[in-house]
């Protein structure tokens, strides 16, 4: 029933890893310039902290500030490189560099400000540094966070796919076909028990409330261990096994398209469950065979569950059906 | 499991239902243990009336591929086996061929029985 029905995808490359450094780089260079220009001219002690009215009440020797300033640059900007590498093609790989990026220009235009502010005062506890240099460094990492997200390319995988190239179903006109999978995760039903125990406990010898929220966090991981995935003529459905009423429905006219792929959770999602990250949300309870369906606000839903390739083929089926309405 | 009903066929809905379970048995596509949809939740499914895919469940339960127990849905019994499964389409097979011929349900009963006399 599942054979041939797969069609391969292209992948996306990963941004590459001078784009991601490059921030880190530039701040680091930029700062010492600044510090080169202006350190014949900086006081004994310099103001780096600044209280509520803008008023100095922190001081550090200049070539400690300068080595408190760029350490943190060199960290961040090796963490970003080392996650870029692990998480691959997908699509918070497409916003590390945003984030680093704008994390880079505001750190340095807030540590370059405070360098000058101090140049050529004599006494440190006049130098002031007011407010308005907090919205200037957050419009700069805006404009940073722009740049970043423009080097790091367009990334968008859908755009690569060729239209009407997904699986079909051979459906007679008139006849109608539901297809439904289970997909459980004895991880979670684990942790939904355990947490459902301490709820009791501590609902009976310390407070009512903690004991609700528990519970409460245990029905909702329980509700997730164990789902039935539906696709039928009204679209996707996500229900829980032993309560067939869903708790996320995607109606037939809100999806583009489906495909099946295989899902690596660690590097693409970083965790068991119902996901949510920019461009994408979905169920993800084990690694291994899924249905990807794209949208039409532009985001993707993801669900990994066996015989997806079925799954997605009675989708495009009926999504074809809908169009040649 | 993909269940695929179509209106316009003279075959009963609620046995098209059971075909389709009848048949993803036997491919191996569903294995013993396993649940099938609440019977309420596949009748909105299939845009059908909830009795008619009770029938359908009905008919799996009397092959013995299915049990059924109030509350907790239809699972598949750890006896149903794909080759079990392949007789039930074998016994649809016959009684449509017979129907087709014009034997009456007594006449196809008979020739049944007959064939297990002998030995």
């Amino acid at each position: 029933m599942n054979s041939s029905l797969r069609a391969d995808q292209p992948a996306t490359s990963p941004p590459r890893a001078w784009v991601v450094v490059l921030p880190f780089v530039l701040a680091t260079v930029v700062l010492g310039g600044v510090y080169a220009a202006v350190a014949g001219r900086l006081p004994e002690h310099l103001a780096t902290h600044f209280g509520p009215n803008g008023q100095a009440d922190g001081y550090t020797s200049p070539g400690g500030y300068l080595i408190l300033s760029i350490a943190p640059l060199a960290v961040f900007g090796i963490v970003f490189a080392v996650l870029g590498r692990r998480s691959g093609a997908g699509p918070s790989a497409r916003w590390q560099p945003v984030v680093g990026y704008a994390v880079a220009a505001s750190s340095a235009y807030l540590t370059g400000a405070t360098l000058l502010c101090n140049a050529g005062v004599p006494d440190a506890s006049a130098v002031r540094l007011p407010y308005w240099h907090i919205a200037v460094a957050l419009v700069f990492a805006l404009l940073a966070g722009g740049v970043g997200r423009l080097l790091a390319g367009p990334g968008d995988r859908a755009a690569r796919r060729a239209p009407g190239s997904e699986p079909r179903l051979d459906l007679p006109g008139g006849s109608r076909a539901s297809w439904s999978h289970t997909v459980s995760s004895p991880l979670m039903a684990a942790v939904s028990i355990l947490v459902c125990g301490a709820g009791l406990v501590l609902g009976f010898t310390d407070s009512w409330v903690v004991g609700a929220v528990l519970l409460a966090a245990a029905v909702v991981t329980g509700a997730c261990a164990s789902v039935r995935v539906t696709v039928d003529r009204r679209g996707l459905a996500l229900a829980p096994t032993l309560l067939p009423y869903p708790f996320r429905r995607i109606p037939l006219h809100r999806i583009v398209d489906a495909t099946s792929r295989e899902i690596v959770i660690a590097t693409e999602f970083g965790g068991w469950g119902y996901r949510v990250q920019p461009g994408r949300s979905g169920l993800v309870l084990r690694s291994g065979e899924g249905a990807v369906l794209r949208l039409t606000s532009g985001r993707e839903f993801v669900v990994t569950v066996d015989d997806a390739a079925t799954a997605v083929a009675l989708l495009n089926t009926y999504l074809d059906r809908a169009r040649s309405k | 499991m993909l269940i695929q009903v179509d209106p316009a066929s003279s075959v009963p809905l609620g046995d098209q239902i059971a075909a389709s379970v009848r048949g993803a048995i036997a491919d191996g596509s569903v294995r013993a243990g396993e649940r099938l949809p609440a019977a309420r939740a596949l009748a909105a499914s299939l845009g059908v009336n909830v009795h008619t895919v009770l029938r359908g469940y009905q008919r799996l339960k009397e092959e013995g591929l299915i049990e059924l127990r109030r509350g907790r849905g239809a699972m598949i019994t750890g006896t149903a086996s794909p080759g079990r499964a392949r007789l039930g389409e074998a016994a649809e097979r016959l009684i449509t061929e017979a129907r087709r011929l014009g034997l009456s349900d007594e006449e196809i009963v008979t020739l049944v029985r007959e064939g297990l006399v002998t030995p």
